[in-house]
């Protein structure tokens, strides 16, 4: 299967104009291109030319076009008018693959790496060295340490992205890019989750690229960032391009005046000029990266937390929240407060507002209302029930009060920009009051114009009589907004700062300082993963493969457990007879199971597999038979069809008709069973001998049957753990916007799994057949369920994105064998099922605890089920304006 | 199942004797069969009797004392409770068995093949069979029968010939005798409704197909509606179909459950109660009983399913384990209930689930009921 | 202002709604007049009735599922219900009470155990609860040995038979449960944490709503809404039968996500629902109704479900 479109015409074409940067004609253009979203009109007649071996930078407000124009750019979203074009050619994007294909590659703000592939096949992902089945890991793992180093990367290339710090999956995304002949790389904010340092770092590669050639067209909020980098700025408002700037022409005054229309200076708001009383008391708090982290916060008064990423600010701030803490006492007002749970930090007055928005921070699904309302709604019931109107007023106000920008509170979070939805996230602290504000870079992927907003209303906190705990890695905005400045280094506070008067480099040089100093207090995160040392880099090493067969090898213990005990209590368990008879039974469910598993592996699921396998032993029973006259491989063949035929209209169904895969396949569920009832109404006809014998044929004692699914899972297994295909599916069920973002077709990989499941459906429908010997329009009722649960007993997530062949077999083979020994033990009929019942969640349940954070999470988990307290009601509260300190002390108690 | 088998099964007069009787032509039947010595006064009674059928058939004989094991298709209502019981009582009752095992198919039709394919590999000398699918189990049992394993279907005819003997029912003729009850309480005319077991059962789909040709021609079906077996099923049909017809005139089925939902469904609507078919479920009878006096037009004409039937199986299998001969097999004819006889098999002091044409003892059918 | 404001109104109206009842209305016309018999008030009354009973189950597995889980237990919960509550009462009035306390103790339970193994042990929803639908099953044989025993009172039967001003009991206690629920997810607190659990459970936690116990709260809510369906389903055929929850296996799933719920948690509603279940049974009715095999009604009900999934998000022009 080609999932990937082939790159080859384009390296000529990329060789050929690597020339004469300056002059060159524009490798990319938009001419007079036009957008509208239902009654948004995102773009209005943008032109634009990116030309080869310069950095251009987009800069304009959240909502003003600027990545609508990369939708564009790389075809995710066709112009409604208007045209592309590459080497001033008009081309026609069809889909980012096709952009890919054509040189333009994509770095998301929010990652779009695989998560369930490693680093090193991220960065090969649909460009893999190897045959045209398999890739060659070697020479990938070598690709990829090579276009890390390129970039001055320590990303570990077995690591999973998950195991990387922000900056590293950013390097990563940019390696991708530049793995394959890239010749327009489009940034989208590529600093706004990097220290300085790193920055640094990426503008050195950035100016390595250009010098060769490549275009890189860099959008920002950062002005000093782009004035340092940018050949040219092009600046966008409202969907218009109101301007390009070349890099003399680019202040910050005029480039700002043409984002909002008007001058306008990164002006900070007037610092705190008498704290109150201490209102946040910390002394001897740990977290996993911090110890001994003592501190006060005084009412009025913001206190940033600086330092080199992943020194300890942002635990510390986490576990004043009750994230993460190991210990260390927190004071709220003189007072010790529990702090386990978010929950009993609320409650004890305090808020966060986490920096990672879309995981930690919103509902995108839900309503502006829903989501600003969401841990206020308490405080407005009446009689148990939430007051509507109060809720509809508190949050209109807020809105208004923020200013978000959204047709009504009745829109969904998700339709708004960045800026729009962290102003939704304040709107929900800022409605009721609390003693305590712990922001995670406030102001991360934020426009400039909100942001300035933000400031302002930050420093209201504060003039509240609030104490506001700000952490940022942006050096002027902590050095401008704060009054204070602690700066962390190695998980511990290496200086107090008083910020008026504070420089960068006099943070910075406190940040590094200690980190030199005092090298063991907090491993480094960015030098080599996790682990710094030798035998951390081992394990690493080692873990993807372990980690990847765990769940298999714990079901595999669980299958020779039971296996042992049945052989001292039944006595013909161990017969070779019984082995070879269950090799027979495991071998169609095994088969169905690995067509349920390919779409589960993407998200699915395939309900029709079960009467598909009916349908086919009914059709078996009509060609297959003695009399019918037709050859057995026209017959056979007829039967592969009627499973690939069930399989194309579940892939229509999901695929084109975008209609959930559970009732999708419900529905063919029903349909194909009424077909199998409609073409053998009761059970009957036979299948030839001929053919049945074929089927059942054993050599030696081995069921033919057995060895063809085994040699189907080898080759699954292959494929999934090192074959393009494999790479695909783990994409593509992890997180389909981002294999999309890889060049994946998804869709196509999809109806692809669909087809395949049909197809193994009818394989195992003929065994059945011939097992049967007639056709039956129920027999394959069952399997429906039991290739599901074989799937999932495997460790195959129900989601999508991780799973193994071997596991499904496993689980197969887990199931047979519980009917085997079941019976052999002769346990009641009653109590198998209950026995069926239990093994399978003993089965499951097991892999769950495979890992010493699996059984961490589950004492956590236990432990907040019982534990002995009320999730918060926070206090309704005017706004912060008009409250006094002593007002808050009452309303507290 | 074949038509030769329909044919040489058309015979025998119908007994009604009541269920108390000790009944002569069922011990002169077994005596056929060669169990005479068997027979126990439990069993008087049943008032239903086994023709043999088709050749006399032997096996190899082995040595006693045997191991037997019962596949049972499904397990989960009353009537294979019973049949479960009736059969574990015989084992104990038999010196020459010394092992019996049942196994549950859990209503898969693959997982009895696998089943019985286990049960084959432990070496047992006989398997008795109710086959989830009358043609699915053959070629597993041809298996077990070329091993040199007795094989025992019952209740439920197995395709081809490639087993030991059957005893049962034949459910075509069954559904024909329904069908011809139906036919001559509805005066040859009338408007029908039919209401079956799980879609595509070889025993519903037989019974329907023989109801079919015993039906007049003035019997109009109006429709035709699987219904699990289930009476809450069967309720729910009914009502829409009670929507859909303002006439209905009668309704066959081949449960007693399912007729019993459907009654209901009339009485819910507030609709006359109409002749209905069935087998022997205690639930009809106390239905019938309760509300006959109110209804006029409310008749019924039951076929017991006899829960004793793998008994004779059972016996069937031993005796050609010991070398005796049998006959292929053994076909059931059941006993018709009415409104004329019924009072001899209500059983209004046990559970609507009781199968009243049972061996089984008061005192074993508390103990099964709890009751 | 106004004009928008009334316009977002009607959309909001729409969506808490569902557009599932502009199919619902489709599927309903077109079956009138395939057989006219549909149109009578008596069949809509009947409809109504059936649909109760998976109606009510339903509204527990729409609970479950905004929380981003799902019961397939519901069906083991209904058999045991049936049989427990007929083997208690075993027709005697006086017995009724201990009969439904029995069944909501044992519907408790079993969510609890549900919600236990999901939140502390981890295990998928959809394994844990085929897993318990397994073990409830088996207890049920258990129980019984397989002989199902006793009956439903008389007086208890009122409840699935019953009618009230013309409309069927069980139909007005499924649309009281189903008030109950609308007000306890839309106005009340445990309502907002219950949709933010399945949107987004790392945030919800972070902003103090209590996850793990409100995942275990919805499977205790649907284990309590299945033992009530089952309870109305006794009263409905007052006997005993072990098959007599199978049916609703994947119907209750398939009337919440007809109603337009997301599997994935955090989308979905009450009266979406409520139409996602009178939906299913009008197709099941309609399919009894017309004269076809079964494999015809089949293959009916699986086309029907796709028209109309697809002309209801035409209609409405929902993406998903």
């Amino acid at each position: 299967m080609r999932n990937c479109a082939k790159s080859s015409v384009r390296d000529e074409e990329a060789t050929n104009s690597e020339e004469a940067p300056a002059t060159a004609p524009p490798v990319l253009s938009v001419r007079a291109v036009d957008k509208r979203f239902g009654g948004v009109h995102a773009l209005k007649s943008v032109s634009l030319d990116i030309l080869p071996g310069e950095i251009h930078a987009l800069v304009g407000e959240n909502g003003a076009g600027k990545s609508t124009l990369m939708r564009v750019l790389t075809g995710a979203h066709p112009p409604d008018s208007g045209s592309v074009l590459i080497d001033g050619a008009e081309i026609r994007l069809a889909s980012p693959q096709d952009a890919f294909a054509r040189g333009i590659a994509m770095v998301w703000q929010d990652t779009r790496l695989a998560m369930t592939l490693d680093v090193a096949w991220n960065i090969s992902l649909c460009h893999e060295p190897g045959g045209r089945v398999l890739v060659d890991r070697a020479a990938m793992l070598e690709t990829a340490q090579r276009a890390l180093a390129r970039i001055g990367s320590g990303a570990d290339p077995l690591a999973l992205p998950s195991e990387l710090s922000r900056a590293q999956m950013q390097q990563v995304e940019i390696a991708r890019a530049l793995s394959r002949s890239t010749r327009v790389l489009i940034l989208d904010e590529p600093t706004s989750a990097l220290t300085p340092a790193e920055t640094e770092g990426l503008f050195q590669v950035l100016a390595e690229l250009r010098a060769a050639g490549t275009a890189i067209v860099f959008i920002s909020h950062r002005i000093p960032e782009v004035q340092a980098i940018a050949d040219r700025v092009t600046v966008m408002k409202d969907g218009v391009i109101t301007g390009t700037l070349s890099a003399q022409e680019a202040t910050e005054a005029r480039i700002v005046s043409m984002m909002v229309g008007r001058e306008m200076g990164l002006d900070f708001p007037p610092r705190a000029t008498a704290p109150g009383d201490v209102i946040l008391q910390v002394s001897g708090l740990r977290t996993a990266h911090a110890r001994d982290i003592a501190f006060e916060v005084r009412a009025g008064e913001i206190v940033g937390f600086g330092g080199i990423e992943g020194s300890g600010q942002q635990q510390t701030a986490r576990a004043l929240f009750g994230l993460g803490i190991r210990g260390g006492e927190v004071r709220l007002n003189g007072h010790p407060v529990p702090l386990s749970t978010p929950a009993q930090a609320i409650a004890a007055g305090m808020i966060y507002v986490p920096a990672d928005r879309q995981r930690e921070g919103l509902f995108p699904i839900h309503s502006i209302r829903e989501n600003a309302a969401l841990p206020n709604v308490g405080g407005w019931t009446r009689r148990g029930l939430i007051d509507a109107g109060r809720e509809a007023r508190e949050v209109a106000a807020q809105m208004q009060g923020l200013q978000v920008k959204a047709p009504g509170p009745e829109t969904l979070v998700g339709a708004l920009s960045g800026g729009n939805q962290q102003k939704v996230v304040f709107a929900r602290w800022f409605i009721g009051a609390s003693d305590v504000y712990i922001l995670d870079e406030p102001t991360q992927g934020v426009d400039v114009e909100t942001k300035m907003e933000l400031y302002g209303l930050i420093r209201r906190l504060a003039e509240g009589g609030a104490a506001v705990v700000v952490v940022s890695s942006d050096l002027p905005e902590l050095i401008g907004l704060t009054d204070r400045i602690l700066v962390f280094s190695a998980g511990r506070i290496a200086a107090d700062l008083r910020s008026a008067g504070a420089t960068e480099e006099g943070v910075m040089r406190h940040a590094v300082g200690a980190a030199k100093g005092d090298g063991d207090g907090v491993r480094d995160r960015h030098a080599s993963g996790p682990d710094g040392t030798a035998q951390g880099r081992a394990a690493v090493r080692r873990r993807p493969l372990l980690q990847r067969y765990l769940p298999g090898l714990l079901l595999l213990a669980l299958v020779v457990l039971i296996a042992f005990a049945a052989s001292l209590a039944a006595p013909y368990f161990l017969t070779p007879r019984n082995f070879a008879s269950m090799g027979g039974q495991i071998a169609p469910l095994a088969i169905a199971a690995l067509g349920q598993m390919s779409t589960i592996l993407l998200g699915g699921i395939d309900l029709s597999v079960g009467p598909t396998i009916s349908l086919v032993t009914a059709i078996a029973s009509y060609l297959l038979s003695p009399e019918s006259g037709v050859p057995i491989t026209f017959g056979v063949l007829a039967c592969l069809c009627a499973g690939i035929a069930v399989g194309a209209l579940n892939a229509a169904l999901t695929t084109v008709l975008r209609i959930p895969d559970l009732v999708a396949t419900l529905a063919t569920f029903s349909v194909v069973q009424g077909i199998a009832l409609i073409v053998r109404p009761a059970p009957g006809g036979r299948v030839s001998g001929e053919f049945a014998d074929a089927v059942t044929m054993r050599l030696g004692m081995v069921p033919v049957v057995f060895v063809v699914a085994v040699v189907l899972y080898v080759v699954a297994e292959t494929l999934l753990l090192r074959g393009r295909l494999g790479a695909r599916f783990y994409a593509t069920g992890g997180n389909v916007a981002s294999a999309r973002a890889a060049g994946i077709a998804t869709d196509r990989l999809r109806a692809g799994a669909y087809l395949f499941s049909g197809l193994m459906a009818a394989v195992a429908g003929l065994i059945i057949a011939a097992r049967i010997g007639s056709g039956d329009p129920q027999a394959g009722t069952t399997f429906t369920l039991s290739t599901v649960t074989a799937v999932v007993v495997g460790g195959t997530l129900v989601f999508g994105g991780v799973g193994t062949a071997v596991g499904t077999m496993l689980g197969a083979i887990l199931i047979i064998l519980m009917q085997n020994v079941l019976n052999q033990l002769y346990v009641s009929a009653y109590w198998q099922y209950v026995w069926t019942g239990a093994l399978t969640l003993v089965a499951v349940g097991f892999h769950g605890l495979r890992t010493p954070e699996r059984r961490a999470a589950m004492r956590a988990a236990a432990g907040r089920l019982v534990a002995r307290q009320r999730a918060p009601i926070r206090r309704p509260g005017p706004p912060h304006d008009e409250d006094t300190p002593q007002a808050k002390q009452e309303c507290h108690r | 199942m074949s038509d030769t088998k329909r044919e040489e099964t058309e015979m025998t007069t119908r007994n009604r004797l009541t269920r108390r009787r000790f009944m002569t032509t069922t011990a002169g039947a077994a005596t056929v069969a060669g169990l005479g010595g068997l027979i126990r006064p439990a069993m008087a009674q049943e008032g239903a009797q086994l023709t043999p059928v088709g050749e006399m058939v032997t096996a190899t004989a082995k040595e006693g004392p045997y191991r037997i094991a019962f596949s049972n298709g499904f397990s989960g209502n009353s009537w294979r409770a019973m049949a479960v019981a009736a059969l574990e009582a015989e084992a104990a009752a038999t010196p020459e068995i010394a092992e019996f095992v049942t196994v549950d198919g859990q209503g898969d039709i693959n997982k009895q093949v696998n089943d019985i394919e286990t049960l084959i590999n432990q070496q047992f000398d006989a398997i008795l069979v109710i086959a989830n699918s009358g043609s699915a189990v053959a070629p597993i049992l041809r298996e077990a029968t070329r091993e040199g394993i007795v094989t025992a279907p019952f209740n439920l005819p197995v395709d081809g010939t490639d087993w030991s003997t059957y005893v049962g029912t034949d459910p075509s003729k069954k559904g024909g005798s329904l069908g011809a009850w139906l036919s001559d309480a509805l005066g040859g005319t009338g408007k029908i409704v039919a209401l079956g077991g799980l879609p595509g059962n070889s025993y519903t789909a037989a019974g329907w197909e023989g109801a079919q040709a015993a039906f007049a021609d003035g019997i109009e079906v109006l429709a035709f509606r699987d219904a699990y077996w289930e009476e809450d099923r069967a309720k729910v049909i009914m009502a829409d179909l009670i929507a859909a017809y303002p006439e209905i005139d009668g309704i066959w089925c081949d449960g007693a459950q399912v007729g019993a939902g459907a009654i209901k469904a009339l009485l819910d609507a507030g609709r006359p109660l109409v002749p209905v078919t069935g087998d022997d479920y205690n639930g009809m009878l106390k239905l019938f009983d309760a509300e006959r006096a109110n209804h006029p037009g409310f008749d019924i004409g039951l076929m017991s399913e006899p829960t004793w039937q793998g008994i004779f199986a059972m016996r069937a299998a031993v005796s050609l384990l010991k070398g005796e001969e049998v006959p292929k097999q053994q076909i059931l004819e059941p006993q018709l209930i009415t409104a004329d006889n019924y009072r001899d098999y209500i059983r209004p002091d046990l559970p609507d689930g009781v199968f009243t044409d049972t061996s089984l003892t008061d005192a074993q059918l508390r103990e099964i009921f709890g009751a | 202002m106004s004009a928008a404001g009334s316009l977002e109104a009607l959309g909001r109206a729409l969506r808490a709604l569902g557009a599932v009842w502009i199919a619902v209305t489709l599927l309903y016309i077109v079956s009138g007049l395939v057989s006219p018999s549909m149109f009578q008030l008596g069949q809509v009354v009947n409809i109504l009735q059936v649909a109760a009973f998976l109606g009510v189950v339903a509204l527990g597995q729409v609970i479950v599922i905004l929380t981003g889980g799902i019961d397939l237990s519901q069906a083991g919960t209904i058999t045991l219900t049936n049989i427990v509550a007929t083997s208690v009462m075993m027709g005697q009035p006086e017995n009724i009470a201990a009969a439904l306390l029995i069944c909501l103790a044992l519907a408790v339970a079993v969510g609890l155990l549900n919600g236990i193994l999901v939140v502390v042990i981890g295990i998928t929803p959809l394994v844990t609860t085929l897993g318990m639908n397994s073990i409830l099953f088996g207890a049920a044989l258990v129980y019984t040995g397989g002989a199902p025993r006793g009956e439903a009172a008389e007086a208890f039967e009122v409840i699935g038979t019953g009618r009230f001003f013309g409309i069927p009991a069980p139909t007005l206690i499924w649309l009281a449960l189903a008030a109950a629920l609308f007000v306890l997810t839309r106005r009340t607190v445990f309502g907002r944490w219950l949709y933010a659990t399945g949107a987004n459970p790392v945030a919800a936690r972070l902003m103090g709503v209590p996850v793990e116990r409100m995942t275990v709260a919805a499977f205790v809510l649907s284990g309590v809404m299945a033992a009530i369906g089952g309870l109305l389903l006794t009263a409905y055929v007052g006997s005993p039968s072990l098959g007599i929850g199978n049916q609703f296996l994947l119907t209750s799933v398939a009337a919440v996500v007809v109603g337009g719920a997301a599997l994935t948690g955090g989308l979905g509603g009450i009266l979406p629902t409520v139409g996602g279940a009178i939906f299913i049974t009008e197709l099941n009715s309609f399919t009894n109704i017309v004269q076809v095999t079964t494999g015809t009604q089949f293959v009916l009900q699986g086309a029907i479900i796709i028209l109309s999934v697809i002309a209801y998000r035409r209609l409405s022009g929902t993406g998903r």
